[in-house]
Parts: C-alpha cells; sequence; structure tokens
C-alpha cells in the first residue's frame, strides 16, 4: 500500500504535494485551493449527496466544507492524515448537520463551533495516516456480517442515533450499539490485516500515534 | 449536563466518533477526555475507522458551477480577512501609485520566450457566478464597516469597491472571469515570495473595459509596476495595463481592454517601470479568463 499521496493522482498540470499546495492555501493562494477542488471536490460531492440526498444541501455542504479548507489550511498537520480524510470529515460533520436541521432535531452541534468529533481526539490520524483507499475500505466493510454494516450504513450516512436505528430496524438498543461497536472494530481490524497481507503499512514519517496530539489541530475546525 | 463517569463516556464511544451525538453530550464527552487524556484509548481505536466510511462513496461530479461559488467565496473570505488584519494591524495606508483606470498602454507584440513555458494555463469553467454574488457583497459590507472604524482605510476603501464592482460586472451576461494566481506546478515563487500569495480575479464583460483586482501582492519601488497582459491563443503577450502597489498588497486597474472572443491568459509580471513591450520573468501570477458556460 502507498501514501495517500501516492495514491491519488494530480490533476494535469499540478506537481505539487498536497502538504505543499495546503501550504500554499494557507498563504491564500486561490490556484492551490482550485488543484485541491479538482482533485477531491467529487469525492466530497459524493459523500454530502450520500447524505443529504439533495443536490442543492449536498452543494452547500461541499462549498461549505472547502471554505473551512481555506480558512484553517495552516492548522493542517501532513503527518497525521490526508487532505481528503481530513476534508470528508468535514463533510460528513456538515451534512449530518443539515440533515439533522431538516428532521428538526433539537440540540445540534454548531458545525462552525464544534469540529466534527473523531478529528478531536489524539492520534486518531496516526491510525490511519496515508493508508487509506476506497478498494480497501470497501473489501474490508463488506466482509462485516450485514447486520452491522446496517447498523453503520444508518449512523454514519443516515445520522441515526442508536435509539433511531433500534427503532428503525426493530432490534433491541443494547444489540445496536453491540453492533456498531463491534462494525467499526471489524472495519479497523481488517484494514489493520490488509496493510499487513501486502507489507507497506507505511506511516507517513514523523506519524508517531503515541507522540502527537490532536486538538491544536483539529481545532482548525472551529 | 453533569459531568458523565468513565463508564458512561465509554458506552458513548461509538455513538461520538460517528458524530451521532447531540451537542451536550459530545460537549460532556469532550470535557471527560479532557481530563482524562489516556484513559480511553477505545476513542481511538473506533476513531480512524468511522473516518474510512466515507470512503465507500463513489465519486459524483457536482455540478460545474458549483466550482465557480467556492472559488468566490474563498477570493472574497482572503479579501476580507487581508483588509481587516491590514485596518487591525493599523497598517499606514501606502498604496502608492495605484493606477486604478489606467488606460492600457501600446500593444506592440512581446517576444515569447520563456513566456508560455512559464503559464500554465488553467480553465476555470464559470456558471451561475450571480449566486456567488450576494455572498460576497455582504463579506465586501463587512470590510466596508471593519474598515471604516480605522484612520486609515482609503486604500483598503477603494479595493474594496473595486472588488465589488468586479463581481458585479461577472453577473453579466456573456462575462469572463480568470482566477489569478500563482501557477500550481511552476514553483510558485511568487507565491512564496510574499506572505500571502498573490491572487485575485480578473473579469472582462462582453462590452466595455474589465477590470483586475489583486490582493498579496509585494510593493513595488521607485518606478516599478505590475504589468497586465493578456495573451489569446498562440499570440504574442500584449501589454493591457500596469498599477503600482503599496505596503498593504492591493492593486488594481479598472480600464481593461482585452481582445474580444474565448479564453484568454491574463498575467501579472513585475516590471523595472512602466511602458514594458516584453514581459520580465518569472510571472507573477496568472489565470484564464473563459466565457461562462
Amino acid at each position: 500500500m502507498t501514501s495517500a499521496n501516492d495514491r491519488v493522482p494530480p490533476p494535469a498540470g499540478v506537481a505539487e504535494s498536497e502538504p505543499e499546495l495546503l501550504r500554499r492555501i494557507a498563504s491564500a493562494d486561490l490556484v492551490a485551493f482550485e488543484a485541491i477542488y479538482d482533485l477531491y471536490g467529487s469525492v466530497a460531492y459524493g459523500v454530502a449527496l450520500r447524505i443529504t440526498t439533495d443536490q442543492g444541501l449536498a452543494q452547500d455542504v461541499v462549498q461549505d466544507a472547502f471554505i473551512s479548507v481555506w480558512r484553517h489550511a495552516a492548522q493542517f498537520d501532513p503527518d497525521r492524515g490526508s487532505v481528503k480524510t481530513w476534508l470528508l470529515a468535514i463533510v460528513h460533520h456538515r451534512a449530518l448537520d443539515e440533515v439533522r436541521r431538516r428532521r428538526g432535531i433539537e440540540g445540534l452541534p454548531d458545525p462552525e463551533a464544534d469540529p466534527p468529533a473523531p478529528l478531536i481526539l489524539p492520534d486518531v490520524w496516526g491510525e490511519v495516516a496515508g493508508r487509506l483507499d476506497a478498494e480497501s475500505v470497501r473489501e474490508a466493510f463488506a466482509s462485516l456480517p450485514e447486520p452491522q454494516r446496517e447498523a453503520l450504513r444508518l449512523a454514519y450516512y443516515e445520522g441515526l442515533t442508536h435509539e433511531e436505528i433500534a427503532a428503525r430496524t426493530g432490534t433491541p438498543l443494547g444489540t445496536v450499539k453491540s453492533r456498531t461497536r463491534l462494525g467499526l472494530l471489524g472495519l479497523r481490524r481488517r484494514l489493520d490485516r490488509g496493510d499487513r497481507v501486502d507489507g507497506s503499512a507505511d506511516r507517513p514519517s514523523g506519524t508517531d500515534p503515541g507522540a502527537r496530539g490532536s486538538r491544536a489541530w483539529a481545532e482548525g475546525e472551529r | 449536563m453533569n459531568p458523565l463517569t468513565c463508564d458512561e463516556v465509554r458506552e458513548l464511544a461509538a455513538q461520538y466518533v460517528l458524530d451521532g451525538l447531540d451537542a451536550s453530550v459530545s460537549a460532556a464527552i469532550r470535557e471527560h477526555l479532557a481530563i482524562h487524556p489516556d484513559g480511553h484509548p477505545e476513542f481511538v481505536e473506533l476513531a480512524g475507522p468511522a473516518l474510512a466510511l466515507a470512503y465507500l462513496t463513489d465519486p459524483v461530479s457536482p455540478p460545474p458551477d458549483l466550482k465557480t461559488r467556492v472559488l468566490a467565496t474563498a477570493a472574497a473570505t482572503t479579501q476580507a480577512a487581508t483588509a481587516r488584519s491590514r485596518s487591525a494591524l493599523g497598517a499606514p495606508d501606502s498604496a502608492g501609485p495605484n493606477s486604478g483606470g489606467l488606460e492600457p498602454r501600446g500593444r506592440q507584440p512581446a517576444g515569447r520566450q520563456g513566456w508560455r513555458a512559464a503559464i500554465k494555463v488553467r480553465r476555470l469553467t464559470v456558471a451561475r457566478w450571480a449566486f456567488a454574488t450576494a455572498a460576497i457583497a455582504s463579506i465586501v459590507a463587512l470590510v466596508f464597516a471593519n474598515a471604516s472604524l480605522q484612520r486609515d482605510v482609503s486604500s483598503a476603501t477603494q479595493f474594496s469597491d473595486q472588488f465589488h464592482r468586479a463581481v458585479a460586472l461577472a453577473a453579466a451576461p456573456g462575462s469572463r472571469l480568470a482566477v489569478i494566481g500563482t501557477a500550481v506546478g511552476t514553483g510558485g515563487s511568487a507565491g512564496s515570495a510574499v506572505p500571502t500569495g498573490p491572487n485575485g480575479l480578473a473579469v472582462i464583460p462582453q462590452g466595455g473595459p474589465g477590470i483586475l483586482v489583486m490582493q498579496g501582492l509585494g510593493a513595488t519601488d521607485g518606478s516599478q509596476v505590475y504589468e497586465a497582459w493578456a495573451i489569446v491563443g498562440t499570440e504574442a503577450p500584449v501589454p493591457i495595463g500596469s498599477f503600482g502597489v503599496g505596503s498593504n498588497g492591493f492593486g488594481w486597474l479598472t480600464e481593461l481592454t482585452v481582445p474580444a472572443g474565448g479564453s484568454v491568459v491574463v498575467a501579472l509580471t513585475r516590471e523595472p517601470g512602466p511602458g514594458a513591450t516584453k514581459p520580465t520573468l518569472p510571472i507573477v501570477a496568472s489565470g484564464t479568463a473563459a466565457p461562462r458556460l
């Protein structure tokens, strides 16, 4: 498995690495920003559209997410993960916010004030930095038992709470909790195993799961 | 909300990493984790795969005008932030010889040596630009309001006015728009030479003169100017106007006369004085103005 930057070919005419592009974006470089949009606009829109199921909302979500990247590029730490993962976490967060707003759920987080939950955890990115690609994630996900896949789909893509999943599927709450947890752990285990199989679970240099705090970096979302 | 116990936090970990909790519970978990930073490895264990779930979705091409909206909003955000920071720092307005309204000078063809190789022609699909206008206008208004609190803000204010005018022109049918910046893949020399990379917009309406607004430019000294060039197809670059820049980094041209037709590259070079007929490399910034779709 290669690094995320190796896996994502830059668009024609783009010779710079993602960290270099982010450095330039932090200096208010619109051309570099356009290059990042060209790289990840489609995948961001795909996630936003799947969650919101509304083209207008999805466009708003993608716009908000990219503007967040534009505003907070200086906080991006390339040692802690790829731009793509960072961006998609923001897209997911904003898209769920829109979906829940549409459902009239109270107590919504303020998307400007609160970063995506996984982003503020310490050392998360050391676990996934540069190692994700669509194919390996799909394979790992497909190998989970269907009840776990369903629980994760409903939680991640529909923004349902455990209680809502239980009601939707007619499953006891405790079972839903356990399926979600086991699903995530199973996905992690399978992704880790994939790394061992191909023998190149390379963590980008400088990525030390035990060494770096993430709060300051993630607070770029605030 | 009452503080959570370790057991309660552990129970909520999966839902937390999936962004499935309401704001108050998430905040309580954050507070708990801040107190026990090493006490809950399960969060780290679960958060990685939660992030990976986004990779299950196939890419979908967004409508072309979304790119325009995103870039325009970013440009406006930059403009606002820069103007605010200048004002907040009390930077003196030394825009100097900004030559807004400068008539384009001679149009002698310039030499092409090294020119094309230095330009990355970037096509920007521009449609429904007007959609972004309201957002930009409101940001510009905020800049104006903020800047007006400062004693010496005339340049920032003028820049805001010109930016606003550029946005209005861009909304007109038939306008061509270029996002001007340091070309990706060319080393970004200009971008790294100043704290904020030079960037801006060039808008060429269907009829009448166009406008170029730039920020993040290095200040010009003495007789130095930034020269704007237009290049159409395989033709040689043509000078279309020049301007000086003060310490605030703002510059603009309000009477751009650019050849009619399709795409045109607009580029900036820094020249020792006005009247250049051949560009002095390197290119500071460039972009392609293309008709809206």
